[in-house]
């Protein structure tokens, strides 16, 4: 290991901007320490030809403005199971991948942006990465990275909303993404592979199980994943008393309003089951001990926390399943992440991030 | 304020004189009845002064000229109003739509349009009218020794005689319309003289702006808003404006550059005929003077203008300072510093790992994944 360098005077005048990014699947959020927070969907898209450019009057359009000018713009969901879609297995040499990463870079310059560092700052940011993120995915997020911070760090998703919570001992994180769900458990150490678990039920996969049931139950109807995901965010929840979910959905380009109750809730409980057996899984191989203020500390975090009732419909699953369990949601679905990666970087040691920069 | 970029199509050939004065205008003088009224003035040519230095002699119909060289030509004319007092008409045209026009029927279509419009202009206007085509597709007219009432009968002409005009694409027929900007300087009113582009622009912009198919005469500015007359040798201070209206930054840039290419221009020239005077100069410096004081006196006003859009809201911002660390004594926490020192480790690692693989084969990339 080399010597740690120190910081020069230069650096010190020049202050330090600390970043805390939680680049998801759906939403790259960012908290810093200037007191900026965004979020900024994650989508980024470059216009297709001269003419929507010239539309457009912008070379790189991001999140919400990209998803409405979308039919104008080559567009990119950069990210795909919480992870940049140019590290995932098979894509690393194709085209596809190249794009994914320069809309990867796109997009975290683009949050970089929005948390307005000034001119002279250093800016040392440490983002989250799914908890079994693997080294590629992990590389590409680093390389996107390098591009616009001065220093960086990766940091377990649920880890980073733990910690931001002061919630350290004995909890068990659910983190709910578009992409990703992840579960860890913290016993006052970091956590390790054995206390972490990552499913791919998550928001997307809502988004696909609802589209296809609505396709099933009425096939006339017109609509995009886009839509359906809209509709999810609208009207997600598993209460046996939802209110009426009355959407109007193109039919041979005549809105026609349909009933989707029944349809959002079956698909959103069908993450309950398996969210239930990843925590079984980790109660039962940690200290028997422990398990039970274990069960009673589960904490819901994450975008897909948003869904009415989850709470109630995990803890219900848990009861039947093991006996018992207390789900607490965290105040803040959209910025857990990202505020406890901020806490980390004012918690890191200065000397620790001159050596990785 | 002379176009910012063109090309010069001169109808007319240009003629140097070679004396460096120019040759004088002999077209109608002020008060004439409209030169239009009917019939086209026929005759000699319109000659143009040669007295910037620049060889504008022979016929270039057709020929492009460099913005800066056409810039200089317009200056010349409206120096020569200045100097021989007459009035000056200016009047800014563009074909309505022209852009939807070419998306339409195509470049070939746009192109003729064109064509049949200089063709219409050089068949109804004066020989001593200038008419210049701007790159963005639109026309520039200069009419010297012309009366407003004059200029507003050739306007309306001008605007009859196109919508005669037809084009055909298949089997449409495809008619055209006119927008113009009319504007209009009295020969003893330096000021005025050189405000007279920007007018006919304003007035061009603001006919578009109401549908097209008409000529909008923009009145001079104010008194207080007008340039003011400078001083003979010493830079023009910054006028005591109203609060700048809001500008396009990108168009404000690109007028700044120009500015100061010209204002440098001009010193350049300023500077070589004080070292080489020769007779008749005198009158010639002069102008070069007051032209000097007044670019300062620009370039002032546009420094003004920058700083206000620079700190406008909305503007580059300049970003909001870091707090610096918030986390006090959680730092402290051994637990915490315990939990720092395995992240940092992890990501250590990870670079190691990262450029081990980068050094190895691809085939030999590690699978297994430092823990982070």
């Amino acid at each position: 290991m080399s010597p740690t360098p120190q910081p020069t005077g230069d650096q010190r005048e020049r202050g330090i901007l600390y970043l805390g990014i939680d680049l998801g699947t759906s939403r790259t959020s960012v908290s810093a320490s200037n007191g900026v927070r965004e979020t900024v969907p994650s989508y980024v898209g470059y216009p297709k030809d001269v003419v929507s450019k010239k539309l457009l009057k912008k070379d790189v359009l991001f999140g919400d403005e990209a998803i409405k000018n979308r039919l104008s713009l080559n567009l990119f969901r950069p990210l795909e199971a919480g992870v940049i879609k140019s590290s995932l297995e098979g894509q690393a040499a194709s085209a596809d991948a190249e794009a994914n990463l320069k809309a990867a870079q796109d997009l975290i310059g683009e949050i970089v942006r929005r948390a307005k560092p000034h001119a002279d700052e250093l800016i040392y940011a440490v983002i989250g990465v799914p908890a079994q993120a693997s080294i590629r995915n992990k590389e590409a997020i680093l390389k996107a990275a390098r591009e616009h911070v001065d220093s960086v760090m990766l940091c377990s998703e649920p880890f980073s909303v733990a910690y931001g919570l002061d919630l350290l001992d004995d909890v068990l994180v659910i983190d709910i993404g578009a992409g990703t769900t992840d579960l860890c458990r913290m016993h006052g150490t970091m956590p390790e592979e054995a206390d972490q678990l990552t499913l791919t039920i998550a928001g997307d996969s809502i988004d696909r199980s609802l589209a296809s049931k609505i396709k099933a139950k009425h096939p006339e109807a017109q609509f995009t994943t886009q839509m359906v995901k809209e509709i999810k965010e609208r009207h997600a929840s598993v209460s046996p008393t939802m209110a009426k979910a009355l959407v109007r959905l193109p039919v041979k380009g005549k809105p026609v309003e349909f009933d989707l109750t029944d349809l959002i809730r079956e698909a959103c409980r069908e993450i309950v089951a398996p969210i239930v057996d990843g925590l079984a899984d980790l109660i039962a191989s940690f200290d028997p001990e422990f398990q039970e203020r274990l069960k009673n500390r589960v904490l819901l975090a994450g975008g897909g926390s948003m869904i009415k009732n989850l709470d109630d419909a995990i803890e219900s699953e848990m009861r039947q399943r093991l006996g018992g369990g207390k789900v607490i949601r965290v105040e803040e679905p959209i910025y857990g992440g990202a505020n406890g990666a901020l806490k980390i970087a004012n918690d890191m040691p200065d000397e620790f991030w001159e050596r990785l920069r | 304020m002379p176009p910012p970029d063109a090309n010069w199509n001169p109808r007319r050939g240009f003629r140097d004189s070679g004396d460096g004065r120019g040759e004088e205008p002999r077209g109608r003088r002020s008060g004439d009845p409209a030169p239009g009224a009917g019939e086209p003035a026929s005759g000699r040519r319109r000659g143009f002064s040669g007295s910037l230095g620049e060889d504008f002699s022979g016929d270039r119909q057709g020929a492009l000229f460099s913005p800066a060289q056409l810039r200089r030509l317009v200056l010349a004319e409206i120096d020569r109003a200045v100097r021989q007092r007459y009035a000056l008409g200016c009047l800014r045209l563009a074909v309505d739509r022209l852009d939807s026009l070419q998306d339409i029927y195509g470049l070939d279509a746009r192109r003729e349009i064109s064509a049949s419009l200089l063709a219409f202009l050089a068949r109804d206007l004066r020989s001593s009218d200038f008419v210049g085509c701007l790159t963005d597709g639109s026309v520039l007219v200069l009419l010297p020794h012309i009366a407003p009432a004059s200029l507003r009968a050739i306007s309306q002409r001008l605007l009859r005689g196109v919508r005669k005009l037809s084009f055909e694409s298949g089997r449409k027929r495809v008619h055209v319309t006119l927008s113009i900007g009319v504007a209009f300087a009295r020969g003893e009113d330096r000021s005025a003289l050189h405000q007279i582009y920007d007018q006919a622009q304003a007035g061009l912009e603001r006919a578009l702006a109401l549908g097209g198919d008409r000529a909008v005469e923009q009145e001079p500015q104010p008194p207080a808003l007008a340039e003011a007359p400078a001083p003979a040798l010493a830079p023009a201070p910054a006028p005591e404006a109203p609060p700048p209206a809001p500008l396009d930054p990108e168009l404000l840039l690109r007028t700044v550059r120009q500015a100061l290419a010209e204002h440098q221009h001009t010193l350049t020239r300023l500077t070589e005929s004080r070292a080489a005077p020769a007779a008749g100069d005198g009158r010639q410096m002069e102008l070069l003077e007051r032209r000097v004081a007044k670019l300062a006196g620009e370039l002032e006003r546009y420094q003004g203008e920058l700083q206000r859009l620079s700190s406008a809201p909305g503007a580059a911002e300049p970003g909001i300072r870091s707090l610096g660390k918030q986390s006090g004594a959680s730092a402290e926490d051994p637990t915490k510093k315990a939990l720092m020192g395995e992240i940092f480790r992890a990501n250590v690692a990870l670079r190691e790992a990262l450029l081990a693989s980068s050094r190895a084969l691809p085939s030999e990339a590690p699978d297994s994944d430092p823990p982070a």
